[in-house]
């Protein structure tokens, strides 16, 4: 019974013996093997890349020109807080020798704000977007108007969407070049 | 396995051309809260506390880009959403608790660098949500291709929010003004002011109803509007299918955040359609939702339709007693 018990302890001890070495050798491996993997955000970024607005030719009466601007808007900022982009003008400033006035801000446009297409990342949800606001998409550009909108969770992408936009020219106005500046926003609420 | 991997890159060549429609952006660049997931502030603060906020400023672009960096106030947009003053606006508003002057560095290609802004809460301020924003923008106006001879130029900006709340009763309160309607641009739409009188932002849906003068409903169009900030006012610009005829019109635009218990309506509020606002008929283009317009061919005054009405039966009633003189002669 005592020989039996003394080679049952001996049994336990190299038992405990081999599990210990195997943890001894298995634990800095596992300690080796492990990856972190850290992903930084990007950056919010919407950005016109073209517009067509054709070249007109002088007129004594009003003459409207219409175009279509590109927009891109991309959210590779990794957090799902979900963002809108706005677009604002300021008035076409005229430079010339022909004594000309600036066209005011409120002469240039939206007319249409299309539908988004989707060009990487997220699909487009019906709900959640991005998508066109219900009303306000359209107007004079005088004041800030949002084009497109994602709700929290979505528009984690790269989109398009085609503006169509207006420039009511006034009658008179003089041969030269008109300059604007539009301000693209992307905030992330 | 030459082939194969040939082949392998021609497929990938491929697939990357394909992605035609991913345009290159000329800026990229970005503001968020530093070392922090958060894309924006989020704060509760008591009246007088400080704090110090630190942005990150990136540019991801290819080249070193002049970037310039501001605080500015928020404001409601039309019909809500979050707005933001340019950099030439004055600083009128929540963004003056901020302490971070307007700047503009060059930022190198993949670089990133801190900026600290220290918010101060006015001792005097009542409780409530406040809004302010901290942005960043390419400092010079960057082109566009094919914009004729009316040139435009963009400049590309990114925005966040500063939100704050001081902690106390909350009063929400939500009004709205006279209607009115405007026509630029060929572009027709009913424009109510609407005021957030209280002190908790709100984001009320609700519903535009047009009657032309005789009560017959014109239009109906359910609203959804964006956020509408504490203190601030915007208005509700409704778009319609189709210009007006001239006459008079009843608006009402109810509103109600259900959250926060708030629920307005401005009453039918009257306006007038000149004959020079009615100009033209021509229906406007497509796009966001327009509110559909039924109109009568001819605009008729109210009174006319009950007179002639009245007229024609006079008319026949004299007829008929005329008829029966004759025959009892």
């Amino acid at each position: 019974m005592g020989r039996w018990k003394g080679s049952r302890m001996k049994t336990w001890v190299a038992f405990a013996t081999a599990v210990l070495l195997a943890l001894a050798i298995t634990a800095p491996a596992l300690a080796i093997n492990s990856v972190t993997q850290v992903i930084t955000g990007g950056v919010m970024n919407a950005f016109v890349d073209d517009l067509t607005l054709p070249a007109i030719t002088f007129s004594n009466t009003n003459q409207t020109n219409t175009g279509t601007l590109n927009l891109t808007a991309d959210d590779s900022s990794g957090s799902t807080s979900g963002w809108s982009v706005t677009m604002q003008s300021s008035p076409f400033n005229y430079s010339g020798s022909n004594n000309g006035t600036n066209i005011p801000a409120a002469n240039f446009s939206i007319t249409s704000a299309n539908p988004p297409v989707r060009v990487t990342g997220q699909a487009i949800d019906v709900t959640g977007g991005p998508k066109v606001p219900p009303t306000g998409a359209t107007g004079t550009l005088d004041a800030a108007r949002t084009v497109l909108h994602a709700e929290q969770n979505f528009g984690l992408g790269i989109y398009n969407q085609d503006i169509d936009v207006n420039l009511l020219i006034p009658g008179g106005s003089a041969i030269g070049t008109y300059t604007a500046f539009l301000t693209v926003t992307m905030t992330p609420v | 396995m030459s082939r194969f991997l040939a082949i392998v890159m021609i497929l990938a060549a491929f697939l990357a051309g394909g992605n035609a429609s991913a345009k290159e952006s000329p800026a990229k660049l970005g503001i968020k809260p530093a070392g922090s997931d958060d894309a924006y502030f989020t704060l509760t603060l008591n009246p007088g506390d400080s704090k110090q906020l630190t942005v990150a400023l990136t540019n991801l672009g290819p080249a070193t880009m002049g970037a310039r960096t501001y605080a500015a106030d928020a404001y409601s947009l039309i019909n809500g959403g979050f707005g933001v003053r340019l950099h030439d606006e004055p600083v009128e508003g929540t963004a003056r608790w901020l302490e971070y002057p307007s700047e503009t560095i060059d930022l190198e290609s993949a670089a990133t660098v801190t900026r600290t802004a220290t918010l101060t809460v006015p001792s005097n301020t009542g409780p409530g949500e406040y809004i302010a924003s901290l942005a960043i923008e390419t400092a010079e106006p960057i082109p566009i291709s094919d914009s004729g001879n009316a040139v435009v130029k963009q400049i590309v900006r990114q925005a966040i929010p500063v939100m704050i709340t001081i902690p106390g009763e909350r009063t929400p309160g939500l009004e709205i003004g006279d209607a009115s309607y405007r026509l630029v641009a060929d572009m027709p739409s009913v424009v109510f002011p609407v005021v957030n009188t209280g002190n908790v932002h709100l984001k009320p849906p609700g519903e535009f109803v047009l009657k032309d003068a005789r009560g017959s409903e014109v239009s109906r169009l359910p609203i959804t509007m964006g956020s509408v900030y504490a203190h601030d006012t915007t208005s509700a610009e409704i778009p319609l299918a189709q210009p007006l005829k001239p006459g008079q019109y009843t608006a009402s635009l109810s509103l109600a955040d259900s959250k926060e218990s708030v629920q307005v309506s401005s009453g039918p509020r009257t306006f007038t359609v000149s004959d020079e606002q009615a100009s033209t008929s021509q229906p406007v283009g497509s796009g966001s939702q327009r509110a559909p317009v039924k109109q009568a061919t001819s605009a008729i005054p109210g009174w006319l339709l009950p007179a002639l009405l009245g007229s024609v039966v006079t008319a026949l009633v004299a007829a008929g007693v005329a008829f029966q003189l004759k025959r009892r002669e």
